[in-house]
């Protein structure tokens, strides 16, 4: 906890960094308060994108939409806060089960070796030989397309980067003869991981984890946007950038209806962005640490 | 130089060996360690002085036979404290850990008394417990880890190269504090070293390891005063200046003797050929494997 | 180096049976009903008594490893079964639509490494210079936006706005022309097509259809292959040999193309072959965007319609390609790195 502490105080005296920090910090606040900016549209799924009127054709800002609207009257505002809301929820998932997997499967692999070892290291060679949105796109196709799919399919693809990482950790970690000392007065393995193993290899995998967040956002958004994610109408980054090429896709789009895309490409921007300048120091600060 | 007085055997060791793929880390072991004995193991990397320990641990495979006397608690000091104590844990808690893991006291007032006392006993402020093990010296640190050997009240420790990674000025308080806690205690010691005159200085009896084999063992003064073998008789010229002359070394020869030091041995002739290594018995508890034992001085 | 070399060739097939089979263990989580409709040939719902027909004949609910093996063999003769999502076979879709996209791919790398080759030498022969800084940030900059973003701003300036260009890969007379027979597609790769038909205006057509998405891909992953240039050029030229050289007499140009553009080929190479992977995952998307009539586009088709022979067919031809790449990117280090041909 003290280590996050000074790792943030740290980011916050980088010029740059703290302007990312800000930034996101930003995104964040609109995540938590969603539903007070933009009060639900329908009770049952909040997701579900404000329709402001009729028309087929897109809306400019104005006070009752402050980005303007999209065809078919859906507010982009709406769409874009509860789309924050959405992504923040995808890649904490996504995070979490796949450092589950990746801790678990890794943890075995390094620290009792042998064929379990063997098989396991072959597994994850295979899947990350793969394009990670290729076979995402490919794990949705069995499951069909939807949120918690897209969860399910980035973890797939996710865990065994770290898996590699958690095992290197083990294997550096289980020479250490405060791990033989252990083993020597007779202490199960399950209290040799969670005293000694687990508290030293974690570090870097979290790290790891951390520096992948804007990776995430983007193949999430991606599968949205290719259709295999949220359905149409939903709250959703990727849908929201769907929704805006089919405009220009019709024909029917000039230069007045640039709120269409400007700014939805700008606000998914500026999060990804504040989310590289992060990790770029983040991964400055780690680096000597590393070796 | 430490004298140990007592007759009742701890561990009876008869046979050991040890055998890695094609060769033996260690052959024709037998030992009988009496209870309050220091034994000093020498050899240089490579001689088996890790694996006996790792066999009297129970950690290695061997054949042969080590019995304990009675049921006996091992414990183990290593050669260097920065990979001897995990980085992310208190000293607290290091010293801890063999009370929760061995003996499994739940009261966290007897831990407390038990950790206080230890870290007393090997001259440690108690302040130090609260920090970890990067904020301390390698001297220190070693003290730390002696206190974790020492909280369960073991009764034998196994010291593997102890003052090897420390400065020298450090090693010798170690070996003091270790010789101390010796005095106060029931407890015998098995302590590893390449450096003979810390043997010397702690032991009560002492064996030399070369490839596997024991190629002398006895008291420490019969050893250190008295050297049958000659091996030792360098690995003391190193120390005793009196008694250096100019031949004593390691040798390069080409020899097809079956005696396992031939190629090294500055007393080396053709009647070693066919010595095959058997312990020759030169007194009661000095033993010894080489034919020129008689004449080791030239 | 031949050892070297031979264990990675022999890796390959390894490699590519394992892809295979952790496909085939994930697709057999779904029930035999919904795999029998893989392995119909026809384009209607089948009915109940149908789907029978088909689990029976290909054993659906049997042995899962002996149905592995008998796949095996199907997928290695060509064989990939039927695609719902394009009516025809699968081998006759990746036919169909993979030119498009190795043209496109092809047609961006091209630049990348020629562009961000020269971009990155400049940058650092004017170290520190404006022009110096302005590279670095920008492309740095472009780099970190997400490739969708890229693309629709790109659509939207280019098509949307100023309608200079038109997405998807040829015109509507273009397509005329060939659903006509007036133009016979050789290979599938409409520059060559349009050279060996001896049409000019096909040609230009062409290529003004790729120069927007190959210029979204610059744009979103030159950067690294512009930084690697920079850097490893900054690198050598601290070198000692390049001081003895210039102490010499040798003139700067020189010293550059024939000394340190040939030492900097390693990790350019390296780099540049990990930029293959953003490509080959991004490629997915900016066809999305621009309607481009590749892999990647039927490949997503497929996913949306649960067509399982298709999006299996997508899979491995990316996974495969994928893996042969890198092997040809191995293959360049071997020749390139003096070190490792002697070992």
């Amino acid at each position: 906890m003290n280590k996050i502490k000074e790792i943030i105080k740290k980011l916050w005296q980088n010029k740059k960094t703290r302007f990312g920090l800000i930034v996101f910090s930003f995104y964040l606040i609109i995540a938590i308060i969603a539903p007070i900016i933009a009060p639900p549209y329908r009770e049952n799924d909040p997701y579900i994108v404000k329709q402001t009127g009729f028309s087929a054709i897109p809306q400019k800002p104005s006070l009752k939409s402050p980005f303007g609207t999209t065809q078919n009257q859906y507010d982009i505002f709406y769409a874009l806060v509860w789309g924050t809301r959405m992504i923040f929820k995808i890649t904490a998932k996504v995070i979490i089960i796949s450092l589950l997997i990746g801790i678990i499967l890794g943890g075995v692999s390094g620290y009792f070796g042998g064929i379990i070892d063997e098989i396991i290291m072959r597994f994850t060679d295979i899947i990350l030989s793969i394009p990670s949105l290729i076979l995402a796109i490919f794990v949705i196709a069995i499951l069909g397309p939807g949120i918690e799919k897209v969860v399910i399919a980035i973890s797939f693809v996710w865990w065994p980067g770290y898996a590699r990482i958690f095992r290197g950790e083990i294997l550096k970690i289980k020479s250490m003869d405060f791990i033989k000392y252990s083993q020597m007065i007779g202490a199960k393995t399950l209290w040799i991981f969670k005293k000694h193993i687990i508290p030293n290899a974690i570090y870097n995998v979290i790290i790891l984890a951390s520096l992948d967040i804007s990776n995430i956002v983007i193949i999430a958004s991606s599968l949205s946007f290719l259709g295999l994610g949220s359905p149409p109408g939903y709250s959703d980054w990727g849908q929201i950038i769907s929704v805006s090429r089919n405009w220009i896709i019709s024909g029917l789009s000039s230069i007045e209806y640039s709120h269409t895309v400007v700014i939805p490409s700008l606000f998914i921007f500026f999060f990804v962005f504040s989310l590289n300048i992060i990790s770029e120091t983040l991964r400055d600060i780690f680096d000597p640490k590393l070796n | 130089m430490l004298e140990c007085l007592e007759e009742k055997e701890i561990i009876s060791i008869k046979n050991l060996s040890v055998k890695y793929n094609n060769f033996y880390a260690l052959k024709d072991i037998n030992l009988s360690i009496k209870e309050r004995e220091v034994l000093g193991v020498c050899g240089e990397s490579g001689s088996g002085k890790t694996t006996f320990c790792k066999a009297i641990s129970g950690i290695e495979r061997y054949n042969g036979e080590i019995k304990f006397l009675k049921k006996s608690k091992i414990d183990f000091i290593f050669q260097d404290p920065s990979s001897s104590l995990n980085p992310r844990m208190k000293i607290y808690d290091i010293i801890q850990e063999p009370l929760i893991v061995r003996e499994k006291i739940k009261d966290k007032k007897i831990i407390n008394e038990k950790i206080n006392n230890a870290i007393l006993e090997v001259g440690l402020n108690s302040d130090l417990l609260e920090k970890y093990p990067h904020q301390l010296s390698g001297g220190q640190k070693q003290r730390v880890a002696i206190a974790r050997s020492l909280v369960t009240q073991p009764d034998i420790l196994i010291c593997d190269e102890i003052t090897s990674s420390l400065d020298i000025s450090v090693g010798a308080q170690i070996l003091n504090l270790l010789k101390d806690i010796y005095q106060k205690r029931k407890i015998t010691i098995i302590f590893v070293s390449h450096d003979i005159s810390a043997l010397y200085y702690i032991s009560t009896d002492i064996i030399i390891l070369y490839k596997g084999l024991i190629l002398e063992e006895g008291k420490t003064k019969d050893i250190i005063k008295n050297p049958k073998h000659p091996y030792t008789n360098i690995l003391i010229s190193s120390i005793l200046t009196t008694t250096k002359k100019e031949n004593i070394k390691i040798k390069n020869n080409t020899t097809k003797s079956k005696c396992i030091f031939s190629d090294k041995c500055y007393k080396y002739s053709k009647d070693c050929d066919n010595y095959e290594n058997q312990l020759i018995d030169i007194s009661n508890d000095h033993k010894v494997r080489c034919i020129k034992y008689e004449k080791i001085f030239n | 180096m031949k050892r070297f070399l031979i264990r990675k060739i022999i890796f390959l097939p390894l490699t590519f049976i394992g892809i295979t089979a952790i496909l085939f263990f994930i697709i057999n989580t779904l029930p035999p009903q919904t795999l029998a409709s893989a392995y119909s040939n026809s384009e209607k719902e089948l009915t109940s008594e149908e789907l029978n027909t088909i689990i029976e004949k290909y054993d659906l609910k049997g042995n899962i490893i002996k149905r592995y093996l008998k796949w095996l063999s199907k997928i290695i003769k060509g064989d990939f079964g039927y695609s719902q999502t394009s009516k025809m076979s699968v081998s006759d879709s990746i036919k169909k639509y993979l030119p498009a996209t190795i043209e496109l791919a092809l047609f961006s790398i091209i630049p990348i490494f020629l562009i961000g080759n020269y971009l990155g030498l400049k940058a650092a022969r004017k170290k520190d210079t404006l022009f110096d800084k302005i590279t670095s940030f920008t492309s740095s900059f472009l780099y970190s936006i997400p490739s969708f973003i890229i693309g629709i701003i790109l659509l939207f300036l280019f098509y949307g706005i100023l309608g200079i260009f038109t997405p998807a890969r040829y015109s509507i007379e273009t397509e005329i022309l060939i659903s006509s027979g007036f133009f016979k597609q050789y290979t599938g790769f409409m520059i060559i097509d349009s050279i060996l038909n001896l049409n000019f205006r096909v040609l230009l057509d062409s290529i003004k259809h790729l120069i927007l998405p190959s210029f979204s891909i610059f744009l979103g992953t030159s950067a690294i292959f512009i930084k690697i240039t920079r850097n490893s050029t900054i690198e050598e030229m601290g070198k000692d040999y390049v001081r003895t050289l210039r102490a010499k007499g040798l003139d700067e140009d020189y010293i550059f193309k024939k000394h340190i553009r040939r030492n900097i080929l390693i990790p350019q190479i390296t780099v540049g072959g990990l930029q293959m992977i953003r490509l080959l995952s991004g490629v997915v998307i900016t066809e999305a965007i621009f309607d481009w009539p590749g892999i990647g586009s039927f490949g997503v088709k497929a996913a949306r319609q649960l067509d399982i022979s298709g999006v299996m067919g997508f899979v491995i031809v990316v996974s495969a390609l994928f893996i042969i790449g890198n092997l040809i990117i191995d293959l360049l280090y071997a020749y390139f790195d003096p070190r490792i041909k002697y070992e």
